[in-house]
């Protein structure tokens, strides 16, 4: 009976309430695209049959962000010289690492082809020195080839060793995006895996139709250490696409290109396990119109370069623009009356660049483009006219300590800020195009560089290039319109080899370990990595007070091994003769902190960060470490030396507040485990402005809590163009913040942060 | 757990498997044929409904599948193999946004339409019912539960209304065999179908 009824039952649902869900028609085209073309590559047969796809020119190996920590003791530098302490300060901080880096992974774009020939090799060459590569010139050097080179001679000068921490200088740590994978583990080496790819599969958004002919870029982000695939590709079909092996974990820039579409462009991208295809739906675009002029009298600019900068696959691009060649589809030039007009721009918020010899380059306001309907395709959008203005100029000499003049030192400035306001804090498109402007110093040592916009600039010496470069000397600078700034450089040669040999617990040589080297007082830094004997050597280390660190995951871990003061070599220099050679022996302890990570309800989370202070034999506690969720899933710090540890735990990424924990003391290899729970959050918003309402843009900001522990939460800790720097994910609690200027102003203030609440802080900086 | 298709099916699935790890351009088109809309709909009702997601979240199942395909050892159905792999995406998808079970992304509940589905073998369904958008949302995700050989079979019983030996002709199969079939598809139908119906509406 029930039977009877079930069958009545059954056949009602079926034929009446039998739900439409099946996966749309394109759909499944679309993935049995992607789907066969992953089993031919997977097959091995991908690379083979492929022969369309035609790879660009290597990219150098970009340099990784360094990643010391977030977290220090409240009085974190008492074992630097006054006048180093003071300058740590006045730098803010981190500033110079993290430009050096902006300046670096653009120099390494493949995409970028204004930039002095060999600057972006000699740069990489710098910040990897000590690596495989840097055979030093000479006879043993040549025999043994790209090898790495012998352990060099007796140790040299070595004056000072000091266990410590790190000054503000080096906190851009908590700058790193953290969280990235483990790329590979520590002493296990797996056969080889395939990388990662990325596939990229573009479809018209209007008829889901496959393109068969795009251009594409692709570029690792800033936080990669290696690149070693050729990054950039020119693909020409879709399905005989190659795919783009990517480091796990690492981000990308995509940029795509295909005549009578917008460009498209995507950051942030990340290549997930496995290989993750890219669809990539192209727009028609809206079509523009509009001007370019000349501020000063109002006439129009003829052959003025305009481009749509939030479409760009660069990151780059120098004052005129004349390095973009080919000129790509988002760019052309105006005509004789100073009109241009752009037949696909993107939809949405675009933001337009023009620039010509003789100006600055000059933005349109941010524009919001309505995408145009297909069945009536719109006349031309008139856009507003772009002004151009005379430009700041920047000049000065590179002397050697002697006072003699330094000729065909290269010398480029690139802005630091993003430039642009287009949905910055929306997470959409944000203006990333940074401008730059070069010169090389003639006999006299001078240089000089014009059309530079406003705003704030890192001015980078790199030494002179025919003659291998030598370490980047970098410095900040402001530039203002029509105005001379003066920034001089001393060509400081003197330095000393580093050569060392890392050791485990028991005294066994560490092979095959990422270490970094750290210049205390300003940010600079190097990777490199132990041979499989465990020793290492940086080369040309100018003098001052460094830290010898080991690295994980693509250097966003870090753990301080050695603190090194190094100073200035006896003698005169003699061009002909190496540099002293200082031999280090580094030690991994054994003892070990790891922590379970809870939500606020109880529940094990899989994320979080850990950061370690360690007390010093003067009481006073010093960033030891940092590290993120290891191969394996937990948050563990290994290799620690006894002592009494602070462990903070943080989970931002998961939206939640932080932890610091109360000391323990950790004994000779012993291991310490807590369980934490992370509190839910709030949201902290600093709004800085000058004593007349301007709102200050990179501005540092520092949060301090109530026990007078210093944060750092975020990738940069800089205010952005509206002033506004904004903080997510503190725990409830008071907090003390300081605002201070590249021009050494500081303000004070405290605000109350509240669960699920954003607390605004308004500093006002006092008048010069 | 629901009882495994029988095991003539899994020969088919391993050599459709032999053929993707050959490199077999076809073996694409074969397994999306016969295995993505199994496992959309997987997707489809454990993310709440949200297309665009259970695309993303099965083209990765698909491709994760690709890449260790060499792993599948015929044991479980592919069907149920994908599942499980689509089932760890989803965790890494519900670790980021929807900290849910099935039934909380069903739509808004109706505890008397629920009352009356949880009863299906025991009393006639009223036409009203029928009607509910909340009742064909049921019937999918129970669907959606099932192994597609299941869904295959009602269907074919219910809406094409074709007797067992017919269908037994049609696909090649003899009688005793699509028989059991059936019976184990009305029964774990049936089964996950009250189920849902009675967490949804939260029954006793």
């Amino acid at each position: 009976m029930s039977g009877d009824i079930l069958d009545q039952n059954l056949r009602a649902l079926l034929t009446r309430a039998l739900p439409e869900d099946a996966p749309s028609a394109a759909f499944r085209r679309r993935v049995a695209v992607v789907v066969s073309a992953r089993i031919e590559h997977r097959a091995g047969l991908g690379e083979a049959g492929v022969g369309r796809a035609q790879a660009l020119p290597a990219v150098p190996a970009l340099p990784a962000l360094p990643a010391l920590t977030a977290l220090r003791g409240p009085s974190a530098q008492p074992n630097l010289a006054p006048a180093t302490r003071a300058r740590a300060r006045r730098l803010g901080p981190a500033a110079l690492g993290w430009g050096a880096v902006v300046v670096l992974a653009a120099a390494a774009s493949p995409l970028v082809t204004g930039w002095p020939k060999g600057a972006a090799e000699a740069l990489n060459e710098l910040l990897h020195r000590g690596g495989a590569q840097a055979s030093p010139a000479g006879p043993q050097g040549g025999q043994e080839g790209r090898e790495r080179p012998s352990m060099p001679p007796p140790p040299g000068p070595i004056t000072a060793e000091v266990e410590g921490t790190l000054p503000a200088a080096q906190r851009t740590a908590a700058e790193t995006p953290a969280g990235s994978p483990a790329p590979t583990e520590e002493q296990v080496t797996p056969p080889q895996p395939a990388a990662p790819a990325v596939w990229l599969v573009a479809i018209d958004a209007a008829t889901r139709a496959p393109l068969s002919a795009f251009r594409a870029w692709t570029k690792v982000e800033v936080d990669v250490p290696e690149v070693s695939e050729p990054s950039a590709r020119e693909l020409q079909a879709v399905t005989a696409a190659t795919p783009l092996a990517v480091p796990r974990g690492r981000t990308l820039t995509v940029a795509v290109e295909a005549p009578g579409y917008a460009p498209w462009r995507r950051s942030g991208l990340r290549a997930n396990t496995p290989d993750a295809p890219l669809l990539i739906e192209l727009e028609q675009g809206v079509p523009i119109v509009g001007r370019v002029h000349d501020a000063a009298t109002g006439a129009p600019v003829a052959g003025a370069l305009v481009l749509v900068e939030t479409a760009l696959p660069h990151d780059v691009i120098d004052v005129h623009g004349s390095a973009l060649t080919p000129l790509p589809l988002h760019a052309t030039h105006t005509d004789a009356l100073g009109v241009y007009r752009i037949d696909h721009a993107p939809a949405g918020e675009v933001l337009l660049r023009a620039s010509h010899v003789g100006y600055a380059p000059g933005w349109s306001a941010t524009l919001q483009l309505e995408r145009a309907s297909a069945e009536a395709p719109s006349a031309p959008l008139e856009l507003p006219s772009i002004a151009l203005a005379a430009g700041g100029v920047v000049e000065g000499k590179v002397e050697r300590p002697d006072g003699t003049p330094f000729a065909n030192a290269t010398i480029i400035l690139s802005t630091m800020a993003p430039r642009g306001d287009v949905g910055a804090d929306a997470g959409g498109v944000r203006a990333r195009v940074m401008s730059y402007g070069q010169a090389v110093t003639d006999e006299t040592g001078s240089y000089r560089i014009e059309d530079l916009p406003q705003g704030y600039f890192v001015a980078l010496c790199l030494g002179d290039l025919q003659l291998g470069g030598a370490f980047p000397r970098l410095q900040q600078t402001t530039v203002d319109s029509a105005r001379v700034t003066r920034v001089d450089f001393l060509a400081d040669t003197r330095s000393t080899q580093l050569s060392g040999l890392l050791l485990d617990a028991a005294g066994a040589p560490l092979g095959e370990v990422d270490l970094s080297l750290f210049q205390v007082e300003n940010g600079g830094w190097r990777a490199t990595r132990t041979d499989r004997e465990g020793r290492f050597l940086f080369l040309d280390v100018p003098p001052g007070l460094w830290a010898i660190c080991r690295a994980a995951h693509g250097f966003a871990d870090q753990q301080v091994l050695r603190m090194l003061n190094i100073e200035e070599p006896q003698g005169q220099p003699r061009p002909s003769a190496g540099s002293p050679t200082l031999e280090v022996e580094v030690r991994i302890a054994n003892g070990a902190f790891s922590a379970r990570t809870l939500d606020p309800d109880g529940a094990t989370l899989r994320g979080g960060r850990v950061s370690l202070e360690r007390e010093d034999a003067t009481g006073t506690l010093r960033f030891h470490a940092t590290s993120a969720l290891d191969a394996a899933g937990e948050l563990k710090l290994a290799g620690l030396p006894a002592g009494r540890y602070v462990a903070t735990i943080t989970a931002d990424e998961l939206g939640l507040g932080h932890v610091r924990l109360a000391p323990f003391d950790l004994g000779e290899g012993a291991e310490w485990h807590e369980d934490v729970r992370v509190p839910r959050g709030g949201s902290l918003e600093v709004l800085v402005s000058d004593a007349q309402g301007r709102a200050t843009e990179s501005s540092f900001v520092t949060v301090t809590d109530a026990s007078g522990s210093e944060l750092m939460l975020g990738l940069d800790s800089r205010t952005d163009a509206g002033g506004q720097k904004r903080f997510t994910c503190l725990s409830a609690g008071v907090y003390t913040i300081e605002v201070q200027t590249f021009g050494g102003q500081v303000a004070r203030g405290s605000v109350e942060v509240r669960e699920g609440e954003v607390a605004t802080l308004r500093v006002t900086l006092g008048p010069r | 757990m629901l009882p495994d298709p029988p095991a003539t099916e899994h020969a088919q699935d391993l050599a459709l498997c032999q053929r993707v790890l050959a490199g077999d351009r076809g073996a694409g088109d074969t397994l999306v044929a016969q295995h993505l809309d199994g496992v959309y709909r997987f997707l489809l009702y454990r993310v709440g409904r949200d297309e665009a997601l259970a695309e993303d979240l099965a083209q990765e199942t698909l491709l994760t599948a690709i890449e260790r395909i060499g792993a599948y050892d015929g044991r479980a159905s592919l069907h149920a193999w994908l599942c499980g792999i689509a089932r760890n995406h989803l965790r890494g998808g519900v670790r980021r946004r929807r900290p849910t079970s099935i039934e909380d992304l069903l739509a808004q509940s109706d505890r008397d339409i629920d009352a009356l589905l949880a009863r299906i073998e025991h009393e006639p369904l009223p036409d009203e019912v029928l009607e509910r958008a909340e009742t064909a949302e049921l019937v999918g995700a129970t669907l959606s539960s099932l192994p597609p050989g299941y869904r295959e079979a009602l269907l074919e019983k219910y809406v094409e209304q074709r007797s067992v030996p017919e269908t037994a002709r049609a696909t090649g199969r003899n009688v005793k065999a699509v028989e059991s079939t059936l019976h184990r598809a009305r029964k774990a139908f049936t089964e996950v179908f009250t189920l849902l119906a009675r967490r949804r509406g939260e029954l006793e």
